[in-house]
């Protein structure tokens, strides 16, 4: 992105706070509740599971907006959060009550 | 961004730090300042009684059940805080009313004499004392505290982005930080800067975490709603987490029916935990056939979790289903105990306040590392630099400037009449107004100029303090040091110290104004 | 008392890491140390940090005694960096 005219870099930018602030918090919340409803699967207390998948979730989203700053483009950020987060969703649906499983 | 791991994350380390620099700087300090909120509560209340040996908690739950009956005896709950540690300078009585037709519930809150249960309140001048200091941290000012925990809670999250991004730029964390080449300019800011991060590390990624913790649910409320969409499960399942067996639901009864005397279950209280071991008694529902009484250890160590004792409010029994400590609720509580450092002696309050000194002169150090960057690499007929003008000016008004507010806090505590309307809003105006003010002189002076001022401005707020103090009330250093009363002691001296570490800045200042105006390139900037 | 004496140990302990490093250890002696004294210190240096365990957690118990280990720490660690900068233009006076 060093040789890109100034317009194009502000924008990638932009699109990559948004990435990193936005999507990280929802992947990082899905990530949570994936965790919460497959320990309580598991056997685990899902109250407790979700209370401690909250409380590690905050060094999670520090680490996926650090990660989202990493990524060689904005593009490819994006394109991981949403391969994650459809994943995870698509995971945590199947396990909720009232999901399929 | 986008190349090496490190580069990408110095540039977010220098953006997300930047941004959140001078509102982290006030959360750092003011938070700081909160660990020795009862200390500053006593300081600025100097009509309280002066620590003494207290009466037996049995006797002086008795006081204060007599003045909770009289004053409040529909009361929705009441709060007797017995005295015999740092933050309970006083015996306590407080209530919380039944909502009224709007739904608006009211808190009050007496100091009472441990002789008489008389209160003094009313000797007492009205003060926002420690505990408005310390609630600035976490829920600002001027603002509804949802907004206000909303804005510190994102804070934190950067803070830790920042903390974490500058461990991964710090590749030789352990070889670089015994390094400090002071007089060198940037250089010496960017040693001072990791020498103040990497020595207190742990206490900076304890304070930002936990900090996240306490309202965790507030800030990461996604997961509970979607695996708790009922509100009412929702509330079960935050009680659950944190633990097991939650109190025996006591059947709702309005009828009205007496309360027991509360001295005998502290009497049993005692008799399990030791004498003066109780902090904080807690009656839901006074006067109602389904009151209930809890009472509540003092913390004296943040790993320990100890359930309240309980009792039925109407017959004294107990109720008996402990609430015990889930693992993941140990975890919390003991955090957040961290956090709060209540149970800190004073070696360890000491500590605690140097740390917190020390994360924010980290975030003092880091804002003026970003212009001396700057300005280290800008040519020298470039055209003037709003951004580095404007960064300057924040630091300034920010770094120097909330010490002075916070100064001019405690001599508003001292000098404002003692019968005045809004005493304790004013004070608070106050800080914020010559905080303010701070801000003006450095937009409108000279940058080196502006600094040098302010620093020796400081220096005189926070150094005359003692000195006002022992005009103006008789709880000086000439009388604490004497009686040995060594908590309002320490905060004379401290301001003292306060007030020689901006005089020392000052000449610091100096010594660099007169350095950089030698460089004609520089003394444009 | 035990606090003093765990930031006696805390403090020598961060003292030897640093020696154990040539830039620092160039301060004191000519050269870069030899590989088996740069071993030297840093095993005495983690063993005094290690050892000041015991003063830390002897008054308060474990689980404050930490807390006071990591406080000292810091303390004793900046102690030990700000008495390397200035040994420096001591020497260079």
């Amino acid at each position: 992105m060093s040789r890109a005219p100034a317009a194009i870099r502000k924008l990638s930018l932009a699109s990559r706070a948004l990435a990193a602030i936005a999507g990280g918090y929802v992947l990082a919340s899905l990530v949570t509740a994936a965790i919460a409803l497959l320990l309580g699967r598991l056997g685990v207390s899902q109250a407790q599971a979700l209370l401690a998948a909250t409380m590690a979730s905050f060094p999670l989203y520090a680490a996926i907006i650090m990660a989202v700053f990493h990524a060689r483009s904005a593009a490819r950020a994006w394109a991981a959060l949403v391969i994650a987060a459809a994943s995870l969703a698509a995971f945590a649906w199947l396990l909720l009550p009232g999901g399929a499983a | 961004m986008g190349t090496g791991l490190r580069q990408s994350m110095a540039w977010l380390h220098r953006w997300v730090g930047l941004l959140f620099g001078w509102l982290l700087f006030f959360i750092f300090l003011t938070g700081t300042l909160g660990f020795l909120d009862s200390e500053i509560d006593r300081w600025m209340r100097p009509e309280l009684p002066a620590p003494t040996a207290w009466p037996p908690a049995t006797r002086l739950v008795t006081l204060a059940e007599a003045r909770l009956r009289d004053k409040a005896p529909t009361a929705e709950s009441w709060f007797i805080r017995l005295p015999g540690d740092r933050e309970t300078p006083a015996l306590m009585a407080s209530w919380r009313t039944r909502p009224d037709q709007n739904g608006k519930q009211a808190f009050k809150d007496e100091a009472l004499s441990s002789g008489t249960g008389e209160p003094i309140t009313d000797a007492i001048r009205e003060t926002g004392g420690g505990q408005t200091l310390y609630a600035m941290h976490y829920a600002l000012h001027y603002m509804p505290r949802e907004a206000g925990l909303a804005i510190t809670g994102a804070a934190a999250m950067a803070m830790l982005v920042a903390l974490l991004s500058g461990t991964v730029i710090h590749r030789k964390i352990f070889a670089d930080f015994f390094t400090f080449r002071p007089g060198k300019g940037q250089r010496s800011w960017l040693d001072g800067h990791t020498l103040l991060a990497v020595t207190s590390l742990p206490f900076h990624l304890m304070i930002t975490w936990s900090g996240l913790i306490m309202y965790l649910f507030l800030y990461m409320p996604l997961p509970l709603a979607t695996l708790y969409p009922d509100p009412t499960a929702r509330d079960r399942a935050v009680a659950e987490g944190s633990r097991l067996a939650p109190e025996e639901p006591v059947a709702v009864n309005a009828a009205p029916a007496p309360l027991v005397p509360l001295a005998p279950l502290v009497a049993r209280a005692e008799a399990r935990w030791g004498a003066g071991s109780i902090g904080f008694i807690r009656v839901e529902d006074p006067g109602r056939a389904d009151a209930r009484i809890a009472l509540h250890k003092r913390t004296t160590d943040y790993a320990e979790d100890v359930p309240a004792l309980r009792f039925e409010g109407a017959s004294g029994r107990p109720i008996l289903a402990l609430e015990q400590p889930t693992a993941p609720g140990r975890f919390r509580t003991a955090i957040l105990n961290l956090h709060e450092g209540i149970f800190a002696g004073p070696i360890l309050r000491f500590l605690y306040i140097g740390a917190g000194l020390a994360g924010t002169a980290m975030i003092g150090t880091g804002l003026i590392l970003w212009t001396e960057k700057r300005r280290a690499r800008r040519a020298s007929a470039a055209p003037p630099d709003r951004g580095l003008a404007l960064v300057d000016t924040l630091n300034l008004g920010t770094i120097v400037g909330l010490p002075v507010g916070i100064a001019a806090y405690f001599w508003a505590n001292r000098l404002l009449p003692a019968g005045m309307e809004g005493r304790a809003a004013w004070e608070v105006h106050i800080l914020f107004l010559a905080w303010g003010l701070a801000y003006i002189l450095a937009i409108w002076r000279q940058r080196a100029r502006a600094w040098r001022e302010l620093c020796w401005f400081a220096a005189a707020a926070w150094g005359l303090l003692p000195a006002l103090n022992a005009i103006n009330t008789d709880r000086h250093l000439g009388h604490s040091l004497a009686v040995g009363d060594w908590a309002l002691a320490a905060l004379d001296l401290g301001m003292l110290a306060v007030g020689l570490f901006f005089a020392f800045l000052a000449r610091q200042a100096a010594v660099k104004s007169r350095a950089v105006s030698a460089e004609p390139v520089e003394a444009l900037a | 008392m035990m606090a003093l004496l765990a930031f006696l140990l805390l403090s020598a302990g961060f003292a030897a890491l640093a020696l154990s490093m040539a830039q620092h250890y160039r301060k004191l002696q000519y050269g870069a140390p030899a590989a088996s004294r740069k071993l030297a210190l840093r095993g005495a240096g983690w063993a005094l940090l290690a050892a000041a365990f015991v003063p830390s957690i002897h008054d308060l118990g474990v689980s404050l005694g930490i807390v006071l280990w990591f406080g000292l720490a810091a303390l004793a660690a900046a102690a030990a960096a700000l008495i390397l900068a200035l040994w420096r233009s001591g020497r260079r006076a």
